[in-house]
């Protein structure tokens, strides 16, 4: 297969000093991304999960050339991020989180020929394409109107929109639906998966887990800067195949209780979320054992005077596998 | 080419964007009226009830227009002021707006994005010193001399310094993410070293010599030579030539610093930090 997107041993190093009056000037280090390798191929979603600061948005603005590595080689369809930083970026269409990366007192139309003429379009070209990009993600009413005045979602989709004007073969979409209410989101993912149709190579990063369960062909688990796994959604989930998750709802009880679970022999991992609106501990307990542990796990909780609103054993999820690999939540 | 089209299309969005805060016009009506007023009524109230003190300032400043030397001087600073708050601070607004990296993300020298918000503050500039003029003309009958050309070839001269002193404001701004105190700092100096209200040389010695340094000092007094004494662009050629290639080394070093603060955010990833 063709690789779109080369990413060879790649670092990147933040480094902060703190000053004291007649003390000596202490650096410190921060790892954000520590030895980083993998490909992208053509016409793949490539799913990019992990928590908050894990070193996915680090990741991107490096391959886009917003930052330079520390150390390592990014190339983009073969193309040298650091030393072509012009000539790669005329390949790659990005969208950065959030929806203040376009001009709010402009329209929508004036955002997207705008950042066409930054993307080298000529004047007629520009508003061609321009028409043709409101018209496919639903904003041809709207054109005409100062962005301030739309919803998230559809700031975001004129993000998106913006990205799209160089019609570049390769997509950075940095977590594309954050914040957008559940249906502008599923209207996002169908347009991110009409995009693939069309050919173009899709770097995602997300901290939904379904999202790049449903949207990738390939995901890569990152965490504290470091590549933890990187298969196809399906491999994934199956490599933890022999860890069983069981999801409880519990009310009436204690974190100290919950704690306790951990403690249960075979017992791996034990995640605690509270729900302040219900009221109730939703606790994830990943285990080895199949039936036998289910009554054991019950038993515990119900001797503590607890109240089991909900027990389901379910089939792993990707983030089950983060957790399997990390020991921590994604939302952690 | 490219070049070209990416400065118009900054230039563009800058100026639309200007237009939908409604009461931006307002500035430019009253403050070309207001500001020089202040030195003018003070340099009255210093001058007596009779104003026979004017007598010594006209002979310092080498013409009777008192009223037309301070406002030629202060439409100086105010040009200056203007590129300096509007483009000085113009890659730090966009860094709060949160719009920078977007811009940054495009295949395009990052320069060129630079010189098309350089636009914006030279057609205010020229709106504030036009209003001035004409306000001047209608309301205190000043009688401004020299042809439009020669008022033009004056402003085009100011130009590179007042563009590369941006340039310096707006590079350093995105790497110290501080506008009010520098800005501050930078007028008063100009203020006082470029004589916008009185001739330089009734400074000490050493103030003389750091006002030389600044184009802004060669550019008034040209400006005065054509706009009111009646000088033509010959007769004031050695401030001509001073103010522009003074003008034309800030532009260089600002291009100069420009690039190094690029390359410095690239590796601190400060580009989007507030």
């Amino acid at each position: 297969m063709e690789k779109a997107i080369e990413i060879r041993d790649v670092k990147k190093y933040f480094y902060s000093k703190k000053r004291a009056l007649f003390k000596k000037t202490e650096v410190k280090e921060f790892k954000a991304v520590d030895g980083v390798s993998f490909d992208i191929y053509k016409g793949e979603i490539f799913g990019l999960l992990g928590p908050n600061g894990a070193g996915k948005t680090t990741l991107i603005k490096m391959i886009t050339g917003l930052l330079l590595p520390t150390e390592g080689n990014i190339l983009v369809l073969g193309i040298d991020v650091v030393k072509e930083t012009i000539k790669a970026q005329r390949n790659i269409g990005t969208v950065l989180a959030g929806d203040r990366s376009i001009y709010w007192k402009l329209t929508a139309r004036e955002n997207l020929e705008y950042f066409g003429a930054l993307y080298g379009l000529k004047r007629k070209e520009a508003k061609e394409r321009a028409e043709m990009i409101l018209e496919r993600l639903g904003l041809s009413e709207k054109a005409d109107q100062i962005v301030e005045k739309f919803s998230t979602g559809m700031k975001q989709k004129v993000a998106l929109g913006k990205a799209l004007m160089p019609n570049a073969p390769v997509l950075l979409l940095d977590e594309p639906t954050l914040g957008l209410d559940p249906q502008s989101a599923i209207n996002l993912r169908e347009i991110i998966l009409e995009f693939k149709r069309e050919g173009k190579t899709i770097l995602l990063t997300t901290h939904y887990m379904e999202e790049a369960d449903f949207l990738s062909d390939r995901v890569a688990i990152i965490d504290s800067g470091k590549i933890i796994a990187l298969d196809k959604p399906d491999n994934l989930k199956k490599s933890i195949n022999e860890v069983k998750t069981m999801k409880l709802e519990i009310m009436g009880t204690s974190y100290e209780t919950i704690e306790g679970l951990k403690e249960l022999e075979k017992v791996e991992n034990v995640l605690t979320h509270y729900n302040q609106q219900r009221r109730t501990f939703e606790v994830t307990i990943h285990h080895e054992d199949g039936e036998s542990i289910v009554h054991e796990i019950l038993d515990y909780v119900l001797k503590k005077k607890a109240k089991v609103l909900n027990v389901n054993v379910e089939e792993p999820s990707l983030e089950d596998v983060f957790i399997h690999l990390t020991g921590k939540s994604l939302r952690e | 080419m490219q070049s070209l089209r990416v400065i118009f299309a900054v230039a563009k969005k800058d100026i639309a964007t200007l237009f939908r805060y409604p009461t931006w016009f307002i500035s430019v009506i009253i403050w070309p009226l207001i500001f020089p007023l202040l030195y003018i009524l003070t340099s009255f109230a210093y001058a007596g009830p009779d104003r026979r003190g004017l007598t010594v300032f006209q002979r310092v400043a080498g013409t009777e227009n008192i009223m037309g030397y301070i406002i030629i001087g202060t439409m100086v600073w105010m040009a200056v002021n203007i590129t300096m708050w509007n483009y000085g601070g113009y890659l730090r607004e966009e860094q709060l707006r949160g719009t920078l990296e977007s811009n940054w993300l495009c295949p395009v020298n990052k320069f060129s994005i630079l010189l098309g918000a350089g636009i914006l503050s030279m057609v205010l500039s020229i709106m504030f010193s036009l209003v001035g003029i004409i306000e001047y003309r209608l309301i205190y009958g000043i009688k401004f001399t020299g042809n439009l050309f020669e008022w033009i070839i004056v402003f085009l001269i100011l130009f590179p310094g007042v563009y590369g002193l941006g340039m310096i404001f707006a590079s350093l701004i995105l790497w110290a993410k501080e506008v009010n105190a520098a800005v501050n700092v930078a007028r008063g100096i100009m203020m006082i070293l470029c004589g916008i209200t009185y001739p330089i040389y009734i400074m000490p010695n050493w103030m003389q010599f750091l006002a030389k340094f600044l184009p802004f000092t060669f550019g008034i007094q040209a400006a005065r030579d054509i706009l009111i004494m009646d000088k033509t662009l010959v007769e004031t050629v050695y401030n001509l030539i001073l103010c522009l290639g003074e003008g034309v080394i800030f532009l260089v070093l600002g291009m100069f610093i420009f690039k190094s603060v690029e390359k410095r955010v690239k590796i601190s990833g400060s580009l989007e930090r507030f």
